[in-house]
């Protein structure tokens, strides 16, 4: 298992090469120059110059990338254009508050998201399990930020209950925020338990459980869930990314300072180093969180296991 | 009295699903006898309601479709359709047991095979975990695997392997009745032969009774003491395994030596039965067989047969043996 | 939605087993499956409607004089019967607003997915039919993509190119091509193999005759299904962009940006902020609920 981690962080490295490329090579084709960013609209040409050879602006677009990479290794992002302050100063004071909410919203959608798809499935014609697929469709349905808005019109401004902006009343701010972000991805979770466990429960070895007298609640929650958690998993996976495109609006809703609010004043404010540096940080983080799936995927099937070349025998 | 000495009694078995609000008509009025340590074999085309019947006798017809309109079943003496759920539960793997036909698909391919035969000792006959798979390391011996493999998914092993663990998993509690539905179809030849003497050997040794359904009218000249005819959800001719081989009075049972291949003759022409089994949702009226039977009468598309015993032990519903009991085929 | 139970049964029947081979009408008989999904035809319905009105929409409210132009002496009227949905915090009708913004939407929304569409056919037909080496190469690239999420993908293309109604187009449609290429990718692979495609290509056929005549007539359905749930998500995210300032501009009306010029009066005036959610709510709604009902009327043994 430990090579196969390996492996797979080295794989991460092609996607990181040719994702800084495709940015940086998009970002500098941007009409829009960094001297006139830092400096103004009137600046002497000797001071543009100057500040070009600095920045080195002024070397071709091949060597400007090569460099770029070879501080990258050294975990340096270049300087902010705006702020005139190292790049990774800024991504470590905005990551924690959007790992806060990202992680409490994936914390409450795993545990809501599951046990609400498999109790649907097991009783596929009840009220509850019509009141979920209701509220699924509307889940995944819903654009979150104006569920934001609703959300601090009923309960900061009606109620008075939650803060309707920032972080810094703790886990009672992070409340709005991270159902705010979550929504989409609970419906989304809800909805992909109920129906792969329907098609669990309909498997031929649910059967043989059932006739070697296992009793109704093991034949659910461990012949069934087992199986059905893989597609549930996949979509846990593959949404991390959504996730964190969720960030960028949850956070304009809630005034908080994060990733998300960093990149678009970043591309507001033609911030370069600072749009490319969000962006790297994002992109490890899905590739991390996409290698953790399946890690977790590889533990709980023993058929994808034995790809891996691990060994299958379990102690 | 005799309920005490039979393992199993089917007693005009009844049952339906429903399909799109149109009911189907899966087995109609049949009866089943076993007594103990005999192997009775139900032999039928695909659809003749064969399976239907199987998962009856373990109250596990698919919900809500499946439906028992009518007639009883005892195990045991113990009647399955008026037990309550947890007693029904704990005679399933324990006093009845099956063995499915897909062997690719009854395994549970995220739990090792140990585990999927340990789980009904776990169960019924309350061992630890430890305790359970030393035994299931021994039933998986019996069944001729290697119990080093004990450990191993079930991605791991070949089809026929697969379904001697299938069987591992029904003889884990020493069943009273098994239930065999369609052991060998999904197996290639030779492996067929080995499941059969698995099958053999199990019959000759222990007093267990046995349901085994096929298609193949070999493994029923093999294995079984009593033999149903089963078509389109009726049995329509029974008896014990000479009165069927060596004295069938019924054009149906013909009609299925008749596609046998003769393998002392082999100039004989086959006979296929013509046409196909009929639309469970749409059956003809009166004998269900009439359409594909040359010995077809008028009362035959009219009238339901009835039951005609022909000796003690072999009965037939046709419309041939009215009036008499000298064969007619 | 099919009852679990419906195809829990050992048997096929007659009828359906005759079915199968029953050619004379196939798309009538679709429809009619189609027709007997509840949810598809509400959502059919409820996004023809967003569709007729956004066509018809010179005709019900006038642009220049409505739409666009301030009016401070009826700022922030709530809904009354001038104003059927109140007017925002220009003064202008929200209702003529919503229904201009239905225009920008839709246009944006369906001709982004045109363009991914067109990437990813080229891209995973040739990945699908040809496989091997250049399906590696194809598909090695689209997981480098699919490696960003498509939003913040979206948003560095704009970052790049600035926000006109055409590179907002593009960039949605770049951002969606990779998960397009890979739908067309296993829906050809699940045809390519099969023995009409081997009997066009044994009599000579072209490898882009066979493509467009055999391969992608047949791996149309799960295509048709994911343009429509794609199309909502394409509107999600002109939605979205606008919201966070980076999509389309005022004054040109569209629901993202209404939201979020109409947020600092919520407080006060919550109808501000009300229909232009309930109007993307209801589009992605609908186009979900079609979507889904597709999936099941072309292929009934995927149920989601």
């Amino acid at each position: 298992m430990g090579r196969y981690i390996i492996r797979r962080l080295f794989a991460l490295i092609p996607v990181i090469l040719v994702l800084t490329f495709i940015v940086f090579t998009i970002l500098h084709l941007t009409p829009g120059d960094a001297t006139t960013i830092i400096l103004g609209s009137d600046y002497t040409p000797e001071l543009g110059a100057k500040l070009k050879v600095q920045l080195g602006l002024d070397r071709s677009l091949p060597v400007q990338y090569f460099h770029y990479l070879a501080n990258l290794m050294h975990g340096d992002f270049g300087m902010s254009y705006v702020t005139r302050a190292p790049v990774l100063d800024q991504l470590g004071v905005r990551l924690p508050n959007t790992a806060w909410i990202v992680v409490s919203a994936m914390v409450l959608c795993v545990s809501l998201g599951i046990p609400i798809g498999i109790r649907a499935a097991t009783k596929p014609n009840s009220v509850f399990s019509q009141f979920a697929m209701v509220f699924g469709l509307m889940g995944v349905s819903m654009p979150i930020f104006w569920l934001g808005l609703l959300l601090i019109l009923f309960f900061s401004v009606r109620l008075g209950w939650l803060p309707s902006s920032g972080l810094d009343q703790g886990l009672k701010s992070l409340i709005l925020p991270s159902i705010t972000l979550g929504f989409n991805y609970m419906a989304n979770i809800m909805r992909t338990t109920r129906s792969s466990m329907m098609e669990s429960i309909r498997q031929d070895f649910i059967r043989t459980a059932r006739a070697k007298g296992v009793s109704e609640h093991d034949v659910i929650y461990d012949h069934a869930l087992g199986n059905a958690l893989m597609p549930t998993i996949t979509i846990i996976g593959m949404n991390v990314g959504t996730l964190l495109g969720g960030v960028v609006l949850t956070e304009t809703v809630f005034s908080i300072p994060g990733m998300g609010r960093l990149l678009v004043e970043a591309i507001n404010q033609r911030d370069t180093p600072c749009v490319l540096g969000t962006l790297v940080v994002m992109a490890i983080c899905v590739a991390v969180s996409n290698l953790i799936v399946d890690l977790i995927y590889a533990y709980m099937d023993p058929r994808i296991r034995a790809q891996f070349g691990a060994k299958v025998r379990k102690a | 009295m005799d309920a005490q000495q039979n393992t199993l009694e089917i007693k005009n078995l009844t049952v339906e699903y429903i399909v799109d609000n149109e009911v189907v008509k899966a087995v109609t009025g049949v009866n089943i006898t076993i007594p103990a340590g005999k192997t009775f074999g139900l032999v039928g085309e695909t659809g003749a309601g064969k399976t239907t019947t199987a998962l009856s006798i373990l109250n596990l017809l698919p919900l809500p479709a499946g439906r028992i309109v009518s007639g009883e079943i005892f195990v045991n003496g113990q009647n399955v359709f008026g037990l309550a759920p947890e007693r029904l539960r704990e005679m399933r793997g324990s006093q009845m047991a099956m063995v499915f036909q897909d062997p690719m698909s009854s395994l549970n391919p995220i739990k090792t095979v140990g585990e999927q035969i340990a789980e009904g000792m776990r169960i019924h006959r309350g061992l630890g975990s430890k305790e359970a798979l030393i035994e299931a390391t021994k039933m998986l011996e019996m069944v001729g695997i290697p119990g080093s493999r004990v450990s191993e998914y079930p991605h791991q092993f070949s089809g026929g392997m697969k379904q001697r663990v299938i069987i591992a998993i029904a003889l884990a509690c020493n069943p009273d009745l098994l239930i065999a539905d369609e052991p060998t179809t999904a197996l290639d030849v030779t492996i067929q032969a080995q499941v059969l003497k698995l099958i053999r050997a199990l019959k000759e040794n222990s007093r267990m009774a046995m349901l085994m359904i096929t298609h193949a009218l070999g493994i029923v000249a093999e294995v079984c003491d009593f033999v149903g005819i089963m078509y389109a959800g009726r049995i329509v001719e029974c008896g014990t395994l000479a009165d069927i081989f060596d004295d069938l009075h019924h054009p149906y049972t013909r009609g299925l030596f008749g596609s046998l291949p003769d393998i002392e003759n082999r100039r004989v022409e086959l006979k296929p039965i013509p046409g196909l089994i009929p639309d469970p949702m749409d059956l003809p009226p009166g004998c269900a067989f009439h359409p594909r039977c040359s010995y077809a009468r008028a009362e035959c598309s009219r009238d339901l047969p009835n039951v005609k015993w022909l000796s003690d032990t072999h009965y037939i519903s046709c419309h041939l043996y009215n009036e008499t009991s000298e064969n007619k085929l | 939605m099919m009852p679990a139970s419906a195809t829990a049964r050992p048997f096929t029947t007659k009828k359906e087993f005759y079915a199968q081979f029953k050619k004379k009408s196939i798309a009538y008989e679709l429809w009619l499956r189609f027709l007997k999904n509840k949810t598809a035809v509400i959502g059919l319905v409820i996004f023809g409607s967003i569709v007729v009105v956004a066509i018809i929409a010179p005709w019900i409210t006038d642009y220049k004089n409505v739409v666009i132009k301030m009016n401070i002496a009826e700022r922030l009227q709530p809904p009354g019967s001038n104003h059927w949905l109140g007017t925002d915090e220009l003064g202008r009708d929200i209702l003529a607003r919503i229904i201009y913004g239905a225009r920008v939407s839709l246009v944006i929304g369906i001709s982004a997915i045109a363009v991914s569409l067109l990437i990813g056919l080229v891209l995973g037909g040739a990945a699908g039919y040809y496989g091997g080496r250049i399906d590696s190469i194809i598909m090695r690239a689209m997981d480098v993509f699919l490696s960003l999420p498509d939003v913040l993908l979206a948003l560095a293309i704009i970052a790049a190119f600035g926000n006109t109604k055409v590179n907002l187009t593009i960039a949605i449609g770049l951002a969606f091509s990779p998960k397009f290429s890979r739908v067309v990718r296993s829906a050809v692979m699940g045809v390519r193999d099969n023995e009409y495609i081997e009997a066009a290509r044994s009599i000579g056929a072209l490898d882009w005759r066979i493509i467009a005549r055999h391969v992608l007539p047949n791996c149309i359905g799960p295509i048709i299904v994911q343009v429509t749930l794609y199309v909502a998500n394409a509107i999600l995210t002109i939605a979205a962009l606008s919201f966070i300032g980076l999509g389309i501009q005022p004054p040109t009306p569209e629901w993202g940006n209404m939201l979020a010029s109409g947020r600092t009066f919520m407080r006060d005036f919550p109808h501000i902020v009300m229909a232009p959610g309930l109007a993307i709510f209801f589009t992605i709604l609908a186009l979900n609920l079609l979507g889904d009902g597709l999936r099941d009327t072309l292929d009934p043994r995927l149920k989601h």
